[in-house]
């Protein structure tokens, strides 16, 4: 009878290439030999070198991992957490927590939200993908409510990401709706994943972003409100085991601290809607830029005082509005006849 | 690194808080755009680390370079140090969290004696540093030639103070930034300039350095860069933590330092913006 293949197996079977090896041995940082030890069943790699092992093969790395959990299941997905130090991997150090609170105790008000978002996100970024993998962590804010006192939608801010991910994502920001796994997390109060967004019989919510394969969202709380979410994306399916899952409710926790207690929405009022494709809102937005430095302009010459930050968010509450418009213009002309009468809008925007 | 300015003595020595962690964070995302913008970690020796083990980063601020080695290099092994707790606090939380057992991060000042072996190094590192007082410049390039192996490297990379650009309000914040590192006690001349760079291969030579490189690197931050908004969040922080230094040096009130500021984010925001960074680097050998 023919035995089951190993993971030995497989690694011998590609290290037969003399490029294949070269790179590896290079990437692992470690001698030829030793790679023909472990084909050989002579030694076996410690668990750092496993996982540059599978970050330099992410096409065998399914395979990879199957293969490893009949050889020492530490090495499986779940083994392999369990193998590591749960307190070191999954809570954040307590040397975080200090500096994010020493931070929002002297920060100027000016900075708090996007210094504070920058040192979470980085810190939240190495720890959720230690070997860059392939990880986008995006800081997802409420839009202003409506004139009806309704959220209708959400809008990504401050966003980090590894490689394929560009390194900083505010500029690739969009609108968030009902439809995405993020406006499901913020709408239910609780924590959500989706665990393989590209198979086609999932009926979980989310759509299938560019590299994303799954995906995990939990609200930013305070008092049982709510602010936004944070949305973590991974190139790799079933990345958010239950460990992962509660470090990002975790980091989540202490992203609230970036938010002033006024941008906290009962959960009652959010009521969001559908939002036109990424696409459709990548081509509304290339005009951002523009209408920011002219609504900045235009405050100048009035002697109003107006922060960027400000300006941004007044920009972004024009296109939520042009946005929403195009699903829903019904909807958008009664809003707007509410906020003509209440005189919150000029006539000529219709 | 953390940044020191008063005079020591004073009791006071950071330009910012080091416990800030918009400090820490901004220097993150500086470090990440500038190793990037220069072409690597080592981009003098095309980024080459053979016969390099043990590499020392001085002033690591809260190691960015250094764990990015011990990430690249498993087999180097990296150490950091800085006069900040909280930065090596944190650098350390870094490379625990990663899973990198080949970083460590130590508390020293790099304007005092260094607590390592002699020749205990392959590759020591320090970078910009230009607001130390210049007489505490030679002592600190003699520690880092005692603390290298002969055979191995020293490498300097500072950066004129640190915008060049279309912004005549950044431009001012810059000048008023020098003005007020000339008023510390830096190499400064006219407060026009740091200084620094004429100085650093000097240094190195001082020190019995051989094979010395001067090497210049261009970062281009123009509007449409990929650099742009790194660059354009790293002045909205740095020009608003920095104030209180420049306002403590008698440089600029805050009224002025206020209308500056929000006159350089909205010069940034324009699509004609244009800005250079030039970070220069002196590389040199250890003598046998």
């Amino acid at each position: 009878m023919q035995e089951s293949p190993t993971w030995r197996d497989l690694l011998g079977r590609i290290i037969q290439d003399p490029q294949e090896r070269r790179r590896l041995t290079n990437e692992l940082g470690i001698n030829p030999v030793t790679l023909t030890r472990w084909v050989n069943n002579e030694a076996s790699p410690r668990p750092r070198s496993l996982q540059l092992l599978l970050k330099a093969l992410p096409q065998h790395r399914k395979a990879f991992l199957e293969l490893l959990g009949d050889d020492f299941e530490r090495f499986t997905a779940t083994g392999m957490e369990a193998s590591l130090t749960e307190d070191l991997l999954y809570k954040i150090p307590s040397e975080f927590y200090m500096r994010v609170l020493r931070t929002r105790a002297t920060i100027p008000k000016v900075l708090r939200f996007s210094s504070l978002c920058d040192l979470i996100l980085q810190l939240a970024l190495e720890q959720l993908d230690p070997q860059r993998i392939g990880l986008a962590i995006i800081i997802v804010r409420c839009m202003p409510p409506s004139s009806e006192g309704k959220i209708r939608s959400l809008r990504e801010s401050v966003g980090r990401g590894t490689p394929p991910w560009e390194g900083k994502l505010d500029q690739q920001a969009i609108l968030l709706g009902a439809e995405s796994l993020a406006g499901y997390s913020v709408t239910l109060g609780r924590p959500v994943v989706n665990q393989d967004l590209s198979e086609s019989q999932n009926l979980a919510p989310g759509y299938h972003g560019l590299w994303e394969v799954s995906a995990a969202a939990a609200p930013i709380m305070l008092e049982g409100n709510i602010a936004g979410c944070l949305l973590v994306s991974s190139t790799q399916p079933n990345y958010f085991l239950p460990l992962r899952q509660t470090l990002v409710e975790s980091y989540a926790d202490l992203t609230a601290l970036a938010f002033e207690p006024e941008e906290f929405y009962d959960v009652r009022n959010i009521e969001l809607a559908l939002v036109p494709f990424q696409e459709v809102q990548r081509s509304y937005l290339s005009g951002f830029r523009s209408r920011l430095n002219e609504t900045m302009i235009h405050a100048q010459k009035n002697q109003q005082s107006l922060t960027i930050f400000e300006a941004e968010q007044l920009v972004w509450q024009q296109f939520e509005e042009e946005l929403l418009r195009l699903l829903h213009p019904e909807e958008s002309k009664q809003e707007i006849s509410i906020q003509l009468a209440k005189g919150d809008i000029n006539d000529n925007t219709s | 690194m953390t940044t020191p300015v008063d005079p020591p003595k004073s009791g006071n020595i950071y330009i910012s808080d080091p416990e800030s962690g918009a400090e820490m964070a901004r220097l993150i995302d500086q470090d990440r755009l500038v190793t990037k913008g220069m072409g690597g970690l080592f981009p003098e020796r095309s980024n080459d680390f053979s016969g390099i083990h043990r590499v020392l980063d001085g002033a690591c601020g809260p190691g960015g370079w250094a764990l990015e080695i011990a990430f690249i290099h498993p087999d180097i092994e990296v150490v950091g140090f800085d006069v900040s707790q909280a930065m090596i606090d944190y650098a350390n939380a870094q490379a625990r969290v990663q899973g990198l057992d080949n970083a460590s991060f130590h508390v020293m000042n790099l304007m005092k004696p260094l607590d390592f072996p002699d020749s205990s190094f392959d590759l020591s590192n320090v970078r910009f540093v230009n607001f130390l007082p210049a007489a505490s410049w030679p002592q600190f390039v003699r520690e880092l030639s005692r603390i290298t192996r002969p055979g191995g490297f020293i490498r300097l990379t500072e950066s004129e103070w640190w915008y060049f650009s279309t912004s005549p309000a950044l431009e001012t914040l810059n000048s008023m930034v020098i003005k007020a590192i000339q008023i510390q006690g830096g190499y400064s001349q006219t407060g026009r300039f740091t200084g620094i760079l004429p100085i650093l291969g000097n240094l190195l030579r001082d020190v019995g350095c051989v094979n010395i490189k001067l090497v210049s690197h261009v970062i281009d931050f123009s509007f449409g860069t990929v650099a742009y908004e790194g660059f354009r969040r790293d002045a909205s922080v740095v020009f608003k933590l920095f104030q209180p230094f420049i306002i403590r040096m008698g440089v600029a009130t805050q009224e002025e330092l206020d209308r500056l500021y929000n006159q350089m984010l909205l010069e940034m925001l324009q699509e004609d913006f244009r800005g250079l960074m030039m970070p220069f680097t002196a590389l040199g050998e250890k003598a046998s």
